[in-house]
């Protein structure tokens, strides 16, 4: 705990602080960091994230929960099917995301096929734009979803949408009507399981939107590095902790712990 | 000699326990009982010292308990989950307490537990490979082989299933009277205090309400929390008699009162008659061999005054 | 109906998993394209000879190995004392750890170190990014040691303190070998944790520290490179072994 509340408390001491001229903070404190959040241009940064971050969630659950729904009614082999969801957690992050790159960039497998094939005659721009890093994001994350949905679903007994069948439901009224209100607490845990790392991502962004799409983890990143403000840095990473924090909180309200 | 003074234990909220007082005698069978959260497991587990009592002295054969640990009392608990070890094996979950004595050579001293309570050759057995009823007797060699002065048995029987209850009942007053050990048991069910032990202490909301033989307090209940959690109750015409001392007749005879038979129950060893008195229902017990009642007849409740429990208000 | 939700799952199993096969393949593959020309080792054999990659792949599995063997002891200690004391504030503040954004956790670990270092000679490097990872690792561990606590019938402990056994036989004789397997799985997951780490150690690493997620990061952003393939693909197979081989160890 010490490890964890020791730094933070430094973050906030030096988002006070001001800029000094070799990176680091100096005195005298001020708030101007916290002011500069509401630039423009930072401002629009951070919508950016939230809107990205949204996007990817809706996107995650839309296909995550016919997934965890097919897992979770599976009749052989429910472990299986199961341990394929959790094996990319086994992988590292930044093998998988270069194996998109390896795929989407302009002299990548996908490129390099379909000028062969004569379907194109220049590479498509597939990389380095808002739609790959969602898709980078969506398949970092779909796991995060699919777990908690299963673990909802599974515990949904058979026998309701079973009930729902004899009185008369069809089988998209029963999802929608029976199953998806009982997996709630499910798909609230998968939504910010998703949301918050996507909110706070810094490879995805950084390797698939190539510098392009800045989001506020690549933002945090720069500020610290390249800019050398270490104060406006600091605002900037607890304005996301606070986000993330308060989103936590929310859920842990709605739910109980080991939902997670 | 176990002895609790004036003992109370108050958690934040609540009070669990409130001025119990109580003496066991060496070698008795002692039943705590009462309904769920009236304070008995708490006074078990601060005679364990799991729990430490707010105020009072808890005693064992004169010397103070209060403030000692649970490892520097010589009392033992058997769980109502057992808590047996799942890691260790039959024989090493016996073991375990002589081992933290400091005995070199537990053999021969866990092959006499296990003997004592029929679990021999399953010495190697893990805990998840035996029966409810098996891992009951484990828990009860692995506290028996420390001959603790005091035994404690938190709902030993409730993990059982009805039949096998029965069965252990027996084996447990046996091997109670074997041992010669002091039995402080602790139940919800009054049916099993009552058949097991020497005496019983019934419990609510925190209170002792009344010490006595099991007879004794059956039949002159302390308070009509007591009369009414030991059995069942007929409140007749301002009277509390037990439904089997309640007698029912087709027609009037001195002193009866009149009501119409709702229905009748089969129970085996008797048949019971569940009736309407204008306002409240009773039931009565038919005598050997009288016809039974239709329901919607009309009849009479007789019993002999001597059967009726005189309870304070 | 049915029917139509296995396809879809097998589509999104082939959107999980396609892309790293492919990846694999390709590091078989002879030509520096994107086109399959003949199977070939070749870039397993640069791989090998790469210095600065074989240094990198040290310092991982050092950083890797002693943080995870460390987080293991302490997050368990930890978890441990949250149970016995019930501190159920404590034990969320343990989900905000987890979901607070690496990079967060990165600059902050970064800024309390430079804070340390006015008062200590000392420098970034091999040293701070284990700390690093013992930091981040912790609270993986103590969750899932606090998963497996709560399952566990607090009246163990209280049997073993009731049959004569000390505070610390007690847990040393019952609580620990119950705890073992959970024990091991949390090591592992800091192990994985630990070793595909790269946003955090960018941050806290020194000259002398680089690890193999930087490298792989460097070269990943410089452009397509078979060596990677190469790389990843022992990565990747090396550490499914692993979690094959503890997945047997446990169901034994």
């Amino acid at each position: 705990m010490l490890l964890f509340a020791l730094p933070l408390g430094i973050v906030i001491v030096l988002s006070l602080l001001t800029r000094g001229d070799y990176g680091g903070a100096e005195q005298p404190w001020t708030g101007e960091a916290y002011r500069r959040l509401f630039d423009p241009l930072y401002a629009l940064i951070l919508w950016r994230s939230l809107w990205m971050a949204a996007v990817a969630t809706a996107l995650c659950l839309l296909l995550g929960f016919p997934l965890a729904l097919y897992i979770s009614r599976a009749r052989k082999h429910r472990g299986l099917l199961l341990q394929l969801v959790i094996l990319p957690f086994w992988t590292s992050f930044l093998i998988r995301t270069y194996a998109w790159l390896f795929l989407l960039r302009d002299t990548g497998l996908i490129n390099t096929a379909l000028l062969k094939v004569g379907a194109i005659h220049q590479p498509l721009p597939l990389l380095y734009n808002d739609g790959a890093v969602l898709l980078g994001l969506v398949y970092g994350y779909l796991p995060f979803m699919v777990l908690p949905l299963y673990a909802a679903l599974e515990r949904i007994d058979p026998s309701l949408a079973e009930a729902a069948a004899d009185l008369g439901a069809k089988p998209l009224t029963i999802t929608l009507r029976v199953i998806a209100p009982l997996a709630g607490s499910g798909i609230l845990a998968g939504c910010l399981l998703v949301f918050i790392p996507s909110l706070g991502a810094y490879l995805t962004p950084d390797l698939m939107g190539g510098g392009r799409t800045v989001m506020v983890g690549n933002l945090v990143q720069n500020q610290f590095t390249t800019a050398r403000d270490w104060p406006f840095g600091s605002a900037v990473a607890l304005a996301l902790m606070c986000i993330t924090a308060l989103l936590l909180l929310l859920f842990l309200r709605r739910a109980p712990a080991d939902a997670l | 000699m176990l002895e609790l003074q004036d003992v109370s234990k108050a958690f934040p909220g609540h009070v669990a326990v409130q001025n119990v007082s109580l003496t066991l005698q060496q070698g008795e069978f002692f039943s705590l009982v009462g309904p769920s959260g009236c304070g008995k497991t708490t006074t078990l587990r601060m005679v364990a010292g799991f729990e430490h009592p707010t105020s009072g002295r808890i005693l064992l054969n004169g010397q103070l308990l209060n403030g000692r640990k649970p490892q520097e009392r010589n009392v033992s608990t058997v769980f109502q989950n057992y808590a047996l070890f799942p890691h260790l094996t039959v024989s090493e979950n016996v073991a375990f307490g002589l081992r933290r004595r400091g005995v070199r050579e537990p053999g021969p001293q866990v092959a006499e537990a296990l003997r004592a309570v029929r679990l021999t050759g399953k010495e190697q057995r893990m805990p998840a490979e035996l029966s409810g009823g098996e891992k009951q007797r484990v828990a009860l060699a692995r506290s028996l082989v420390l001959k603790p002065d005091v035994l404690l048995l938190d709902e030993p029987l409730a993990a059982l299933d009805p039949q096998l209850r029965r069965q252990v009942r027996a084996e447990l007053k046996l091997l109670q009277r074997e041992a010669g050990i002091t039995f402080l048991f602790v139940t919800h069910d009054q049916e099993e205090a009552l058949s097991l032990s020497d005496r019983i202490g019934v419990m609510n909301a925190g209170k002792l309400e009344q010490v006595a033989r099991p007879e004794e307090a059956y039949r002159h209940p302390a308070s009509r929390f007591v009369a009414g959690f030991l059995g069942e109750l007929n409140w007749i015409s301002g009277a509390a008699i037990r439904p089997e001392a309640t007698r029912i007749s087709p027609k009037e005879c001195g002193q009866s009162v009149p009501c119409r038979v709702v229905h009748t129950t089969f129970l085996g060893s008797a048949i019971r008659v569940e009736v309407d008195c204008g306002g409240g229902l009773a039931s009565a017990e038919l005598a050997p061999r009288q016809p039974a009642f239709a329901a919607g007849a009309t009849a009479y409740l007789y019993w002999d005054p001597a059967d009726e429990l005189c309870l304070p208000a | 109906m049915k029917r139509m939700l296995g396809w879809y799952a097998a589509v999104i199993y082939a959107f999980l998993h396609v892309p790293l096969l492919i990846l694999i393949a390709f590091s078989f593959n002879s030509s520096r394209f994107s086109v399959w020309e003949g199977f070939s080792l070749n870039w397993y054999r640069v791989m090998w000879g790469d210095a600065q990659m074989a240094e990198a792949a040290w310092n991982s599995v050092i950083i890797a190995a002693v943080s995870s063997l460390l987080a293991t002891a302490i997050g368990t200690a930890a978890a441990y004392g949250m149970w016995k004391h019930k501190a159920a504030v404590l034990q969320g503040s343990l989900y905000l750890t987890l979901v607070t954004p690496e990079i967060v956790t990165g600059i902050s670990l970064l800024a309390l170190f430079q804070w340390i270092f006015r008062w200590m000679p000392f420098r970034l490097g091999l040293g701070t990014v284990i700390l690093a990872h013992v930091a981040f690792s912790i609270a993986y561990v103590a969750i899932v040691i606090t998963a497996r606590l709560r399952a566990m019938d607090p009246a163990l402990e209280e049997a073993a303190l009731d049959l004569g056994a000390s505070e610390w036989a007690a847990f040393r004789r019952v609580t620990l070998p119950l705890l073992a397997p959970a024990m091991g799985a949390a090591a592992l997951l800091a192990l994985v944790v630990s070793f595909d780490d790269y946003v955090i150690t960018s941050m806290v690493a020194g000259v002398d520290s680089e690890t193999l997620p930087m490298v792989i990061y460097a070269m990943a952003r410089r452009g397509v490179n078979p060596v990677l393939n190469a790389v990843s693909s022992v990565t990747v197979i090396f550490f499914g072994a692993l979690i094959l081989l503890s997945e047997k160890v446990r169901a034994r």
